[in-house]
C-alpha cells in the first residue's frame, strides 16, 4: 500500500509540474503567431485553463506525501541523520515548507483565477503562477534526489 | 456574501501563521504525531525531546495552526466594507510569500552549514 501511495505521490507530481509549468512559460514567455516549434506549441496553451487542474493535482500529490511522509521521516531520514548528511534533510525541510506555503496560496490562486479574469491582477496572476511553479520544481527535485539515496 | 472575497487574506494568515508556529515551535503546537507508534499527543513535546528512536512530527499541528489562522483572516476580511477591501493591493498575496521564503531561508540555513 505504501508503494502503491507513493508512486502515486510521484505520478500526481509529475503531473503538476507539466501543468504548472504550462501555465507558467504561457504567461511569461507567450509564443509568438507564426512559430511552430515544440516549445512555442508548449507554450501556446491557453492559461486560465490548467488553474482547476494545477489545483486539484497539488491537493492530491500534497495528499499523497502527507500519507507516506511518516515512513520517510522513521526510515530514510533516520539513515540520512546516522550517515550525516544535514544538507539532504535540510533540503526536505526547506521541500516541506515550501509546499505548505503553496497549500496555503491555493485558494488566492484560484480567486484570481476566476473567469472573467480582472485586467488590474495580471501581475498578481502571473508572479503566483511563478512561485507556485518554483516551489513544485523545487519540491520535486529534492523528492526526485533523496528518493535517489534512499527510498522509502 | 461572496465568500471567495476571503480567499487572498486566507492566504495571506495561513503562510504567516505556519511559519510562526514552525519558528516558535513549541508554542503553537496544537498535537504531535509518533510515527513510530501511530499515536497522536496534545501540544508539542513538552520540554523533552522525544529523541531520534522516538521522533515526533509537528507538520500536521503547524499545517492545522495555519489553517485556523487563514479562517480567521478571511473571517475579518469579510468583516470588512467592499470600498475599504478593494483599497487593499491585491500584490500582498504574492509579497507575503516571497518574504515568508526569504525569512524560512535564513531560519534553516543551519542545515547547510551557516552559523
Amino acid at each position: 500500500m505504501l508503494t502503491f501511495l507513493f508512486v502515486m505521490h510521484g505520478l500526481c507530481a509529475i503531473t503538476l509540474m507539466g501543468a504548472i509549468t504550462h501555465q507558467a512559460l504561457s504567461l511569461w514567455w507567450p509564443a509568438r503567431a507564426g512559430n511552430a516549434n515544440f516549445m512555442a506549441r508548449f507554450r501556446a496553451v491557453k492559461a486560465a485553463n490548467y488553474t482547476n487542474a494545477v489545483i486539484v493535482l497539488f491537493i492530491l500529490t500534497f495528499t499523497f506525501g502527507a500519507i507516506v511522509y511518516p515512513s520517510y521521516r522513521i526510515g530514510a531520514r533516520v539513515y540520512m541523520e546516522n550517515l550525516k548528511m544535514s544538507a539532504v534533510v535540510g533540503s526536505f525541510e526547506m521541500k516541506e515548507h515550501l509546499v505548505s506555503f503553496g497549500l496555503g496560496l491555493l485558494p488566492a490562486y484560484w480567486y484570481f483565477w476566476r473567469q472573467p479574469l480582472a485586467p488590474q491582477h495580471e501581475t498578481t496572476r502571473k508572479l503566483i503562477v511563478l512561485l507556485l511553479a518554483l516551489f513544485v520544481w523545487s519540491a520535486f527535485f529534492v523528492g526526485y534526489v533523496l528518493n535517489n539515496i534512499r527510498g522509502v | 456574501m461572496n465568500v471567495s472575497r476571503a480567499f487572498p487574506a486566507f492566504s495571506v494568515g495561513f503562510g504567516c501563521a505556519y511559519l510562526a508556529s514552525m519558528f516558535y515551535h513549541p508554542m503553537f503546537t496544537l498535537f504531535t504525531y509518533l510515527p513510530r507508534t501511530g499515536g497522536w499527543l496534545l501540544g508539542g513535546p513538552g520540554g523533552q525531546e522525544l529523541g531520534r528512536s522516538a521522533p515526533g512530527m509537528y507538520w500536521y499541528s503547524w499545517l492545522t495552526t495555519g489553517l485556523i489562522a487563514g479562517i480567521v483572516c478571511g473571517g475579518v476580511a469579510l468583516a470588512i466594507p467592499e470600498d475599504m477591501r478593494k483599497k487593499v493591493w491585491s500584490g500582498w498575496v504574492w509579497v507575503v510569500p516571497v518574504a515568508l521564503t526569504l525569512v524560512l531561508t535564513y531560519i534553516e540555513r543551519t542545515w547547510f552549514g551557516y552559523k
